[in-house]
């Protein structure tokens, strides 16, 4: 009989690989990963302790959780995709701009963010006939 | 008139203002004339059926029994009255249910109703709605369609605040007023009007969100002693005075706690509104922004509202800690605010602020004669406020035609334009006497009143004397700045600013209609005001009684309390 | 007609109707033909209060009064403002004097100021002025009675700011109406006081009502207190030191106006009060003292600043401010003990009674000469009038021999009742008669001072080489607020002769000389005036009696005479000596001049400090509002910082969830885990 602890200790290792994992790499897929692994491990600990009690609760809730993770699964990485479609790249730390204004973009020095290829830009129309005149009053409050 | 038709009418006035800004909303900004006519008419339908509305009821007030069985409020011409046999006028017309535990059912309730305390000033409100109207007619070009409907709105919300006797109702219409006045700033007012009217809505908000803690806390700490849910202002008044009639020391000590806060909450919402001395300053910036018609219902009106309220629910819910809090608070404050407000309003170079900070000045003065806490002191802050309401309102008209000819407002532009306009300055004196109080004006009676109460003060903490020399200053002060004003402004040699070419006419028709009327009104409030004295004479005693209760109260405890100390002095030795 | 409750209703309703009827239709209909309504207004009232006079003489009541039916003003609790109007020998007597200068002065109006621009304003405002000052001394309740004290104070600002583009008219106007409403704060605390502590034992109702309160006042340490209260208003409308500031500045309203308010009139009104009060005062004699030492002080230092003043008008509201100091101070010498208290009032209203009319005469005269001179009234400028104006000289003549208290002449009689007054007082047993001794010989000295400056102004007007300043032949196009000559009218400008020829001007003239020279004998002799006085119901005193004091009567025609003599001296037959005297005492000389720089002094310790309060105020509000902006700032504030943590990295944004939810997580562990 392996004890409670083994399974919550087994857990907690997960947990806590895919914690440094999520916290350490940049790339958006593994991020992803480490995600998914600090899932399995509350998996493991919720099944360790519907083990203990003896109910099904736990095993309920993994279900759910799997259930919820492969939805997730297939979200992210059609998210990771987009956005790597944009960027051509996968690292997380392209992703700044949704920073307060006024602060600098914080970068890795150590290892720099690779140089984005420069897009070719869209053809312009120039635009032809006159604008509308649009009255717009000042003094909305 | 029989009693239905009344009540009829008293919808109607609430009414009309609303459906005329609808309908003026409606018509969009292309027709201006259209617009002025159908406000006009609305506001001039609204007044004299006010007239009606109110000459009747003033009968009908003056013809109460003068005795009082047990000092509560009791409004007539309540819409929704099933019966008019039953002693408290009380409607059936519920807004909200609410199922509260497995007590009886309640509801939030649509109760107006009049009663002595605001017939004047429903009165004051439709009067003063016509020179409104007609003091905008050529100032207010762009957006004309809005303008009148949130000026309508506005007049609607008013007189809602002023007719409510639900706590919750009083408290919606309280919070509408915010929104027009808002509009009226923010949109036609001065170069700086964004500011103003955001600090005026901020401001206004905050205090009332403190109010309307209070409010709800006073009608939860009834139900929890009482078990009776109720919404409506007259039955908890009189729920409160049986509370604390009792001669429980728990039950006291309880309520002792909870009048403390509540009447803190309600006081600061009250407070900014009126505005007492450090909440005043959003006053200034909205006055000086805000369009001549905007001007005139926050000095005349708005303000109003917060001593209203300090009248129609602090004093009668929260008698003991009114005693024992507000009169050395509140009354101190109104004496620094009457003292400072006039030193301010020397100090100002603008004359549109010159006229803000005498309304800090005069508020001042009516609060501190309502917290007199005597029938005498009440009266005369009623009447200071309708009065404040005539003179203020039709200061504000002035400048603001003054303004309308020359564009500037500054003091030092000015110079003998009683020599030019004649009869401008004929009106701007006669008001300035009406606001400085001269005798067989407006402003004295009541000046007078308050002066009276203030010395007849009963309080332990505070000597009324202080108070009274205090307003004596006031009134001196008041003279100062405005004939100082005056002679700046109207006498010396003529001194034109600039106006561009533009053709200079003294007062036209149309504003000489928006102020004759006025005068004549100053005149007769001054010569003959004894038929308002009489209409309020029972509410007023109401309040009084419920004061002097307090007073009774405190002073029993200070009695009981007064022999143990001694024992308690020989049990430490 | 007969009926005694009409006349009293009549007496002030004439002068309103005046005033309405003026305001109304003068601009429209009556143009120039404006003075009428004020003029037959207050002839009627002048009617009215004579039939008044007669029929309370008539009376063999001890206490001969009148009253009409009270209208309730307003009244709330216990404060009640009963309108009603009463009239007894006091009130009876002012009455006849207000109502008959203002008849006068109304005539001459119509020709002084004929040639304004708001002809009909100025009769509206001076009926409205009528109708105040009846009302004032009808009132038989202090709210009325402060109202119309109010109402009196506005006309005054409105006359003399009557020419209201004159920047020194605006000017003095405001001063005009602010010193006194000083005082009338103080005035209305006085009232409320009184109104506070009327409930006796027995009634528990409070009163406002001057009789009620009168009667119940009893001796308490309230009464000093409400004296004093009521004294400061009387000391503001009165113009005595320390609120006579304003008095001065006044004469720069038109003169009639002078006449009318700032000398026969308004300014009695603080008289009237306190001699109405004396009942109250004789209860505290401290307050008797000050109102003494006031009269007294007010008296000798207007008119040692009158000794050296250039300007005629000045001259006269000087003298007017002496006299009425005069008459506070007989009011003060009113003592409780026996007789005096009636003796001290009555004196005050008798010289208040003559001295209307030769004060009122006087500015009529000085009138006359400043409009001839074209508005000149620097008495440096002109000289030698008598023969250009022949009446006008003998009209000053008569009211300057009255006000210097030549014997036989009216104000012979009253001040010496005055001084017989205050040598009662002196003699009584009084804690405090060594002062009242000390007021006496003061009283004397300002007596003489009297008699002299009244007659340096005589000499230095009509006497000497004869001088005509420039203006009084062209003054006709000095701007339209300068009033017109009516030679110019008649081309006829060169020759001065022709200065004096209008009725109404000449008649009131006359007509006031004639009462300024035996009012005071016919009143003495013929109607027994003081007895009369003695017999007002606010003299609640037994039995009145008069003896003739011929030590006081000696001293003071001494005294008189004494002025008269030097001022002859320096001014008749040695021209020359006044510079001399001047230069010999160059800085008593500059002080009096310069009226004792309590205009400059006030600047500095009353309005400069206001002014700056003022300011302060103003700084202080802007902090106020800036506390306000900071709080409707501080969510901007607080975010400033808490943005910091926003920097877009989504790891960052785990870590701190990470580190709070272990911190958390510690925490719950600590706290509850044990």
């Amino acid at each position: 009989m392996i004890p409670l602890s083994s399974y919550l200790i087994v857990g907690a290792i997960l947990f806590v690989l895919g914690m440094i994992g999520f916290l350490t790499r940049r790339n958006m897929i593994l991020m992803f990963l480490c995600a998914e692994m600090m899932l399995q491990g509350v998996a493991i600990n919720l099944v360790a302790f519907a083990r203990h009690h003896g109910n099904l609760h736990g095993q309920v809730f993994t279900l759910f959780i799997i259930t919820v993770a492969a939805c997730e699964a297939a979200l992210a990485l059609a998210l990771i995709l987009m956005l790597y479609r944009t960027k051509k790249s996968l690292d997380v730390s392209l992703w700044q701009e949704l920073r307060e204004p006024g602060q600098e973009a914080i970068l890795d020095l150590d290892e720099p963010v690779p140089e984005l290829p420069r897009e070719e830009p869209l053809p312009h129309l120039t635009p032809s006939g006159i604008a509308p005149p649009q009255k717009r009053e000042d003094s909305y409050v | 008139m029989p009693l239905e038709s009344l009540r009829v009418l008293l919808l109607c006035i609430l009414a009309i203002p609303a459906i005329a800004a609808a309908i003026v909303a409606a018509l969009g900004p292309r027709v201006l004339p259209a617009i002025r006519w159908i406000s006009l008419v609305a506001v001039l339908v609204n007044l004299i059926l006010t007239i009606i509305l109110g000459a009747n009821a003033a009968d009908l007030l003056q013809k109460r029994p003068e005795s009082l069985t047990k000092p509560a409020f009791q409004p007539i011409c309540v819409p929704g009255d099933p019966g008019s046999q039953s002693e408290t006028h009380a409607t059936q017309w519920d807004l909200l249910r609410i199922q509260f535990g497995d007590e009886r059912n309640t509801a939030i309730q649509f109760y107006l109703g009049l009663d002595g305390l605001n017939i004047w000033l429903v009165l004051l409100t439709s009067f003063l709605m016509v020179p409104c109207v007609l003091v905008s007619w050529n100032s207010i070009q762009e957006r004309g369609n809005e303008y009148y409907a949130w000026l309508l709105a506005l007049q609607t919300a008013m007189i809602g605040v002023f007719l409510a006797f639900d706590i919750i109702l009083f408290y919606v219409f309280f919070e509408l007023t915010l929104v027009p006045m808002f509009f009226l700033i923010g949109i036609w007012g001065g170069p700086a009007r964004r500011e103003a009217a955001r600090k005026f809505f901020l401001f206004t908000l905050t205090g009332s969100l403190i109010t309307l803690l209070g409010m709800i806390g006073l009608v939860i700490a009834v139900y929890q002693q009482t078990h009776v849910l109720t919404f409506s202002v007259p039955e908890l008044v009189s729920r409160m005075q049986a509370e604390l009639a009792l001669q429980s020391p728990e039950r006291a000590a309880f309520w002792h706690q909870v009048q403390t806060y509540v009447f803190l909450a309600l006081a600061v919402g009250f407070a900014v509104k009126v505005p007492l001395f450090p909440l005043h300053t959003w006053l200034p910036h909205a006055h000086v922004e805000a369009p001549t018609a905007g001007s005139v219902l926050l000095a005349g009106i708005l303000l109003k509202l917060g001593t209203y309220g300090f009248l129609r629910l602090c004093l009668p819910l929260t008698p003991d800690a009114a005693l024992s809090i507000g009169v050395p608070l509140i009354g101190t404050l109104s004496i620094i605010g009457i003292v400072y407000g006039a030193l301010c309003a020397f100090a100002q170079e603008d004359i549109k602020k010159l006229v803000a900070y005498s309304s800090v000045s005069h508020l001042g003065f009516c609060m501190l004669g309502m917290f007199a806490l005597n029938a005498t002191g009440i009266a005369g802050s009623l009447m200071q406020m309708i009065n404040h309401g005539l003179s203020t309102g039709g200061l504000f008209l002035m400048v603001g035609m003054l303004y309308e000819r020359y564009h500037t407002r500054q003091m030092k532009d000015y110079g003998g334009m009683a020599a030019r306009l004649k009869i401008l300055s004929l009106f701007m004196v006669f008001i300035c006497l009406t606001s400085v109080g001269l005798p067989f004006l407006n402003g004295f009676v009541g000046e007078m009143m308050i002066l009276g109460g203030t010395f007849d003060l009963r309080s332990d903490q505070v000597n009324g004397i202080v108070f009274a020399v205090a307003g004596a200053a006031g009134i001196v002060l008041g003279a100062w700045y405005l004939f100082t004003m005056l002679q700046r402004v109207f006498f010396g040699p003529v001194k034109e600013p600039n106006h561009h070419g533009s053709l200079i006419t003294d007062l036209t028709p149309r504003e000489l209609a928006a102020m004759f009327p006025l005068a004549i009104v100053c005149l007769l409030i001054g010569i003959l005001p004894q038929p308002m004295l009489d209409t309020a004479r029972r509410d007023i005693n109401v309040v009084a009684q419920i004061s002097a209760a307090a007073y009774d109260r405190a002073h029993a405890a200070a009695a009981n309390a007064a022999p143990q100390a001694p024992e308690q002095q020989a049990a430490a030795r | 007609m007969s009926d005694p409750a009409t006349l009293l209703w009549l007496v002030p309703a004439f002068p309103l109707a005046a005033c309405i009827i003026t305001a109304f239709l003068g601009p429209v209909l009556l143009r120039k033909q404006s003075h009428w309504p004020t003029i037959l207004g207050a002839a009627c009232s002048f009617g009215c209060s004579l039939l008044l006079l007669i029929s309370l003489h008539g009376i063999t009541d001890f206490h001969p009064q009148f009253h009409t039916n009270a209208l309730t003003w307003f009244a709330i609790d216990n404060f009640e403002v009963h309108f009603g109007l009463q009239a007894d020998a006091l009130t009876a007597v002012m009455l006849v004097a207000v109502t008959f200068c203002g008849t006068m002065i109304a005539i001459f109006s119509s020709w002084y100021m004929h040639n304004e621009d708001g002809y009909p304003r100025f009769f509206a405002i001076m009926s409205l002025f009528l109708f105040s000052m009846t009302g004032l001394v009808l009132a038989n309740n202090f709210i009325v009675l402060y109202a119309f004290w109010e109402g009196v104070g506005l006309c005054s600002y409105l006359l003399i700011g009557f020419w209201f583009t004159k920047p020194s008219a605006a000017a003095a106007a405001r001063k005009a109406f602010l010193v006194t409403r000083l005082g009338d704060a103080g005035m209305i605390l006085g009232i409320m006081l009184l109104w506070l502590h009327s409930a006796d034992g027995t009634n528990f109702k409070r009163s406002l009502d001057l009789n009620e309160i009168l009667l119940r006042a009893h001796s308490s340490p309230y009464v000093t207190t409400a004296c004093l209260l009521l004294l400061c208003g009387a000391v503001g409308k009165s113009a005595q030191f320390p609120l006579h500031v304003w008095l001065p500045d006044a004469m720069e309203g038109p003169t009639p106006v002078s006449a009318l308010i700032h000398a026969a009139t308004m300014v009695t009104a603080g008289v009237y009060l306190v001699a109405r009060c004396s009942p109250l005062f004789v209860l505290s004699p401290v307050a008797q003292l000050v109102v003494a030492i006031i009269g007294g002080f007010t008296a000798l230092l207007a008119a040692a600043i009158a000794l050296t003043q250039y300007d005629l008008k000045r001259v006269l509201a000087y003298s007017t401010m002496s006299q009425l100091g005069f008459m506070f101070l007989a009011l003060g010498a009113g003592l409780r003990d026996g007789n005096l208290i009636v003796l001290a009032a009555s004196a005050a209203i008798f010289h208040l009674f003559t001295h209307a009319f030769f004060k009122a005469l006087l500015f009529l005269s000085a009138g006359s000469v400043m409009v001839s001179m074209g508005h000149v009234i620097d008495m440096r400028r002109f000289s030698g009038l008598r023969k250009v104006l022949p009446t006008t000289h003998w009209t000053f003549l008569c009211g300057a021999v009255a006000l210097a208290g030549l014997p036989i002449f009216s104000g012979f009689w009253s001040k010496d009742l005055i001084m017989d007054a205050v040598m009662e007082a002196g003699e009584s047993t009084s804690p405090y008669r060594a002062i009242y001794l000390i007021l006496l010989v003061s009283a004397l000295i300002t007596a003489a001072m009297t008699a002299f400056y009244t007659f340096r102004a005589y000499y230095l007007t009509f006497h000497g080489e004869e001088k005509i300043p420039p203006e009084a032949f062209h003054h006709a196009g000095e701007g339209h607020s300068e009033v017109a000559h009516p030679a110019h009218a008649h081309g006829e400008m060169e020759h001065p002769k022709n200065f004096e020829q209008s009725m109404a001007q000449k008649l009131p003239l006359i007509v006031l000389a004639i009462c300024a020279l035996f009012i005071g004998l016919a009143s003495v002799s013929l109607w027994h005036i003081v007895a009369f006085l003695g017999r007002s119901t606010a003299f609640h005193v037994d039995k009145p009696e008069r003896h003739t004091n011929w030590l006081m009567m000696g001293l003071s025609t001494v005294g008189a005479l004494a002025g008269l003599v030097l001022a002859t001296w320096m001014y008749y037959w040695r021209p020359g000596t006044a510079n001399e005297v001047a230069a010999r005492v160059p800085k008593l000389y500059e002080w009096s001049l310069y009226r004792f720089r309590f205009d400059e002094l006030y600047g500095y310790l009353i309005i400069g400090p206001l002014n700056v309060w003022a300011q302060i105020c103003r700084f202080f509000d802007a902090i106020v509002d800036g506390i306000v902006d900071l709080v409707g700032l501080s969510p901007r504030l607080l975010a400033r910082f808490l943005q910091l943590i926003q920097n877009g990295l989504v790891q960052f944004y785990a870590l701190v969830t990470i580190v709070f939810v272990t911190a958390f997580m510690a925490i719950l562990v600590i706290w509850f885990g044990r």
